[in-house]
């Protein structure tokens, strides 16, 4: 086997061992390069900074837990903002682990700023049923939910949810939805932030983020936070650095050595085909 | 094929031309959606309990992890029922094992996604040189290296992901759009009947 085949037929398992070690790397040892903040993840920000003290938030938990990593850092940078700007917060999900995971996140938080269960925030846990489930919500949010939260515990009986009986403009000022995949924040969008006209922003994977540029350039989102890197950038904006910042260093490693190894797999690629040419 | 129609019709008149608004029928039937959801969890479960019960029965091909689906599934939600979502250690369960192994098992794509991009990325031909040279810029427009490297690298990838990106998917989601609404529009008139079963999948009847 000559050069150009052995740079185009790497092993795998170098380059499985490789990513390791420069992740490593770059958690261990970060690198702390500087985080420039986006148009979009500002967007969302901003929003909420004008939101004024009491305004309530509805945070819609659509992700399972494959995508903690990504998604995490950002509900509690987000989470961070909204208790910090004294907004009330109403958790729910379509997705069953939604709810579960916004639980484990909110919780601690809520403790840290004082915020009282029922009060400053509410955790309607997960419903099946999808779209029909948060449509209901913008006629009745009782009769949709069952009348009970996550804990099974009556809604009633919670200060906030007698002040916001239904998912519509009149009782919810900003929607948030954290989403990964179907139902997400298109059918949010669709049933119920247009048609009620809330405005909305969303947080997401990275990978997701094409898929969403045309509808924040429509005005349609009020900003996006993409990725681990939007989780940085808003930790950044709140002053809550975490995770995500030195995990912003990882995706900085990755995207050295994966463009090493394609430039080196296109040298062989071009050596292979100068050599056929000249056969 | 009636109930479909029926139910598509009432939703279509409601929304498109807000007829029949005064008798509520579009929540009337998201309510039994709902409920028909709240079942389908059930039914769910009666299913894939019987259906791997069977497989532990004949001993069938890796029936092991069929018994071990069944253990595992019961326990779990009769711990959940027994202590409520929030119980500590159904939440621990939830916690330290599910989590941490569902989030082990994506974080794994990395690894793969390296090496086919290594093989993937090769200028065999222009279009797939422009597509190798987009994607360089975008991934280092998103770590935070690209701007280390240059001070406009950001500016780069932000312009190829809001025009060229978003002009490409802009196209993509209306076509799949009006895809959608042509299909809907097959299974409520009838001509569309394979979600009725029995026929096969996709079988389109004219």
């Amino acid at each position: 086997m000559d050069w150009s085949e052995r740079l185009q037929q790497i092993d795998r398992r170098w380059i499985y061992l490789f990513i390791i070690v420069m992740v490593s790397i770059a958690i261990l040892r970060p690198l702390g390069l500087p985080v420039r903040i986006t148009d979009t993840t500002r967007m969302l920000y901003d929003h909420i900074e004008s939101l004024p003290p009491g305004s309530v938030v509805w945070l819609g938990m659509e992700y399972s837990t494959g995508s903690i990593a990504e998604l995490n850092p950002q509900i509690i940078a987000v989470v961070h903002h909204i208790f910090k700007k004294d907004l009330k917060l109403i958790v729910s999900g379509m997705w069953q682990d939604g709810p579960m995971i916004a639980q484990g996140l909110i919780e601690p938080l809520a403790e840290k700023y004082g915020k009282e269960y029922g009060v400053d925030w509410v955790n309607l846990g997960f419903r099946a049923g999808g779209t029909p489930y948060i449509r209901l919500m913008t006629e009745d949010i009782m009769e949709a939910t069952a009348g009970v939260d996550h804990f099974s515990k009556p809604l009633k009986d919670y200060p906030l949810m007698q002040q916001v009986p239904r998912l519509t403009k009149e009782y919810v000022d900003f929607i948030i939805v954290a989403d990964t995949g179907t139902p997400g924040s298109p059918e949010w969008l669709a049933y119920v932030s247009d048609p009620q006209g809330i405005p909305m922003g969303v947080c997401i994977i990275q990978m997701s983020v094409p898929g969403m540029m045309p509808y924040v350039q429509a005005g349609q989102y009020v900003g996006l936070v993409p990725g681990l890197r939007g989780a940085a950038e808003y930790e950044i904006l709140v002053g809550e650095t975490g995770p995500a910042v030195t995990g912003t260093d990882t995706s900085s490693m990755a995207a050295i050595l994966v463009t090493l190894f394609i430039i080196l797999g296109n040298i062989g690629y071009v050596m292979s085909v100068r050599r056929k040419e000249q056969e | 094929m009636f109930i479909t129609a029926v139910s598509g019709l009432v939703v279509v008149f409601s929304r498109y031309f807000q007829l029949g608004e005064q008798w509520n029928l579009t929540t009337t039937l998201d309510r039994w959606s709902l409920v028909s959801a709240a079942f389908a969890i059930g039914l769910g479960l009666g299913n894939l309990t019987r259906i791997h019960y069977r497989n532990v029965k004949r001993r069938r091909e890796h029936w092991p992890f069929s018994l071990y689906l069944i253990i595992v599934m019961w326990a779990y939600m009769i711990l959940g029922l027994y202590q409520d979502v929030e119980g500590t250690h159904f939440r621990w369960i939830y916690d330290a094992v599910l989590m941490q192994l569902s989030a082990t098992i994506y974080g794994i794509i990395a690894f793969y996604i390296s090496s086919a991009a290594y093989r993937a990325f090769k200028i065999r031909t222009r279009e797939a040189a422009v597509m190798m040279i987009a994607a360089v810029i975008v991934m280092f427009g998103v770590a935070p290296i690209g701007d280390a490297i240059w001070a406009n690298w950001g500016k780069v990838s932000d312009w190829i992901m809001n025009y060229l990106n978003v002009a490409g998917r802009r196209g993509i989601l209306l076509g799949a759009y009006l895809g959608s609404f042509a299909v809907a529009m097959r299974i409520i008139l009838g001509l569309e009947r394979a979600h009725l079963g029995g026929i096969g999948t996709g079988t389109t009847i004219q």
